[in-house]
């Protein structure tokens, strides 16, 4: 259990490091869609089922389309 | 301010966050150890009390259900917020009726559409699923209000804006999200008249595991589903609205 636990605050950490060190939004977009995949299993390996379920949805899905559209308006693809 | 001196300040200042945070997370219980008085307390009495086998539910529903009532109205306003900014109720809803039908849209693959299409059930089912649930499994209205938000999502990124303009009728979905929020205040004041408590639990409790259970849990649960789920799909709608003025603009 230990290991999947540091295997996941790992990859939260890389993930976490990997949106802000991407400096093109488009791709940043996918990559935060990756960190929130990635929050979504630490939350629910921590036993917070109902957290994941509201990240799932809301940082994996919603937030990342509003962005594109965003994205995609502004024209700074 | 030179990128030399930039780089000065954020050495000195990383170094002096790491060290404060390590010092801090060495004063930290044992990974896991949690000595809360009040969840231990709430996980015994929670099931008793008020017939639900999600303790969380109870506690944002029942327990704390006034801090839901501000984190409804905060979400409410926000949406409000952005539906001012974009003038998107000041348009009429048959504006787009005409012009919208005639431009073409850039054709997604049959895959894509075939593959969206037969989702979209099996997503809006397992978001009712989810809202519906609250009391019994991981869940309830926010979680299933969006998850519906995403299945409403994958209508635009499978079959395009107008058949997204056609689902969400902006006026219609308007007065389903108010009334949403609405109804969380309503059954406030509908217990306060009652029992003289706000948000009291005052609606029968039912039998513990079956779906209606858990009195105004159960409702509040329902409330909040319609409220995300409606403000969340007209959140798109507005986003999309705005791309495509822009797109009228550049012709």
């Amino acid at each position: 259990m230990s290991v999947l636990y540091a295997v996941l605050y790992l990859a939260a950490a890389f993930t976490g490091a990997a949106v802000v060190f991407q400096r093109r939004p488009i791709n940043q977009l996918f990559v935060f869609s990756l960190f929130g995949t990635v929050l979504t299993l630490l939350f629910f390996a921590l036993h917070a089922p109902d957290v994941a379920l509201s990240e799932l949805a809301v940082g994996t899905v919603l937030i990342p389309v509003i962005v594109l559209i965003a994205i995609m308006k502004t024209g700074r693809v | 301010m030179s990128p030399k001196i930039r780089a000065v300040v954020f050495v000195i200042s990383a170094i002096a966050t790491f060290v404060v945070l390590v010092d801090a997370s060495l004063g930290l219980d044992h990974f896991g150890s949690f000595t809360g008085a009040y969840s231990s307390m709430l996980l015994s009495v929670a099931t008793k009390e008020r017939h639900v086998l999600n303790v969380p539910s109870a506690v944002n529903f029942d327990y704390r259900g006034f801090d839901t009532l501000g984190e409804e109205y905060i979400f409410f306003a926000a949406v409000l917020g952005v539906l001012l900014i974009f003038g998107a109720l000041h348009g009429s809803s048959t504006e787009h009726a005409g012009p919208m039908e005639t431009r073409e849209m850039p054709r997604e693959t049959s895959a894509v559409v075939w593959i969206v299409a037969g989702l979209l059930p099996f997503l809006a089912a397992m978001a009712m699923d989810i809202g519906a649930h609250g009391q019994l499994t991981p869940g309830g209205g926010f979680q299933g209000g969006a998850v519906f938000a995403s299945a409403v999502a994958c209508i635009y990124l499978g079959l395009g804006l107008p058949a997204m303009f056609r689902v969400v009728r902006e006026h219609f979905v308007d007065v389903l999200e108010s009334l949403g929020a609405l109804s969380f205040v309503g059954i406030g004041v509908g217990t306060l008249i009652a029992t003289g408590a706000f948000l009291k639990n005052a609606l029968p409790l039912g039998k513990t595991g079956e779906t209606v259970s858990g009195g105004t849990i159960y409702v509040l649960s329902c409330a909040v589903f319609l409220e995300i789920a409606c403000g969340l799909a007209l959140l798109l709608v507005t986003f999309l609205k705005q791309m495509r003025k822009q797109g009228e603009d550049q012709q």
